[in-house]
């Protein structure tokens, strides 16, 4: 679904609070940060 | 008529019919009705004339209805009050109007407060009362114009003469609504009362005293929707597309749910799941 956001910064934290619940299709950017964040994530935990 | 009178030792039948929007012959015809029903209306005939009720006569708000009583006394917000500087007009008008009450009614301003308690701010969100607003909140009971300082961004601090119309509270925070000063008239304006950093009385020299003529138009509960709406709208400039596992709606932010106006909860074709509702 799209949503709107106010930017890509507060979208970051809110999407982020959703964890694994959430997967961001669009923008590119947006999802490269939470794929970055997932893999840091993954590393704390591994 | 009998509150006017109430409130004054003598009226003119002219004053009266002035107040009350009706003729003065429907005056004196009125006066001999409540003369005839018992209460105690005098008309003094001559120069100094006019009507007058026997000195120290009250009326009971026989018209007020129960739930009408008690709505009266839930119609200050305790703390909002408090803030403005108006704990003492409020308390001092809830004691005339419940010693007016009827005996039987009486108990409505206790039974209102100990039924219902309005805690407006979030949990966690203690608000901070700008040390501004009882002076604020003067010069918009009053129309006076003030000469304002307030931050915009950072560091930036402007100063503005503002004919502060009304204020609002939302969520804990105030906002003073306010036209700019013009000689034409300027445009009407939204400031975050935590952002003024001194506000002092304007042009209390002038022919006017400082005090601004409100434009008859201008309603604070509607200009406010529009703000707001206008607001809302304008904040959410960018889009993300996601794909949500039908365990996550319950948690979206709260800005999600509902969605702003114009902004419809869109499923991205091809994909399916319960996040399309809000």
């Amino acid at each position: 679904m799209t949503l709107p956001v106010e930017s890509e910064e507060v979208a970051h934290a809110q999407l982020r609070a959703l964890g694994p619940e959430a997967e961001v299709l669009a923008p590119a950017s947006l999802r490269r940060r939470m794929a970055a964040d997932a893999r840091r994530l993954a590393a704390l935990y591994a | 008529m009998v509150l006017l009178l109430q409130g004054r030792p003598v009226m003119t039948a002219a004053e009266l019919a002035r107040e009350l929007e009706v003729s003065e012959r429907t005056v004196a015809r009125d006066a001999q009705a409540l003369s005839e029903a018992g209460i105690p209306v005098y008309a003094d005939r001559g120069r100094a004339g006019g009507y007058r009720l026997v000195a120290g006569y009250r009326t009971s708000l026989t018209g007020l209805a129960r739930t009408e009583a008690e709505a009266l006394f839930l119609s200050g917000l305790p703390g909002a009050l408090r803030d403005m500087g108006l704990a003492d007009a409020a308390s001092a008008a809830r004691l005339k109007a419940s010693a007016a009450l009827l005996p039987s009614l009486r108990d409505a301003p206790h039974t209102a407060a100990q039924r219902f308690h309005l805690d407006a701010p979030a949990w966690f969100h203690e608000p901070r009362t700008p040390a501004l607003l009882p002076a604020i909140a003067e010069a918009v009971w009053e129309d006076r114009r003030i000469t304002a300082r307030y931050r915009r961004g950072r560091d930036d601090e402007v100063q503005r003469e503002l004919e502060p119309y009304g204020l609002v509270l939302k969520a804990g925070v105030w906002y003073l609504c306010a036209r700019v000063a013009a000689p034409d008239g300027g445009a009407f304006r939204v400031y975050r009362l935590d952002r003024f950093t001194a506000v002092e009385p304007a042009g209390t020299s002038g022919a006017d005293e400082g005090r601004f003529v409100r434009e008859e138009g201008f309603d604070l509960p509607a200009f406010w929707a529009e703000h707001a709406e206008e607001f809302a709208r304008s904040i959410l400039r960018t889009e993300v597309v996601v794909r949500v596992s039908p365990r996550a709606p319950g948690c979206c932010p709260a800005s999600w749910t509902p969605p702003p106006p114009a902004v419809r909860w869109v499923t991205p074709p091809g994909r399916t799941g319960r996040a399309g509702s809000p």
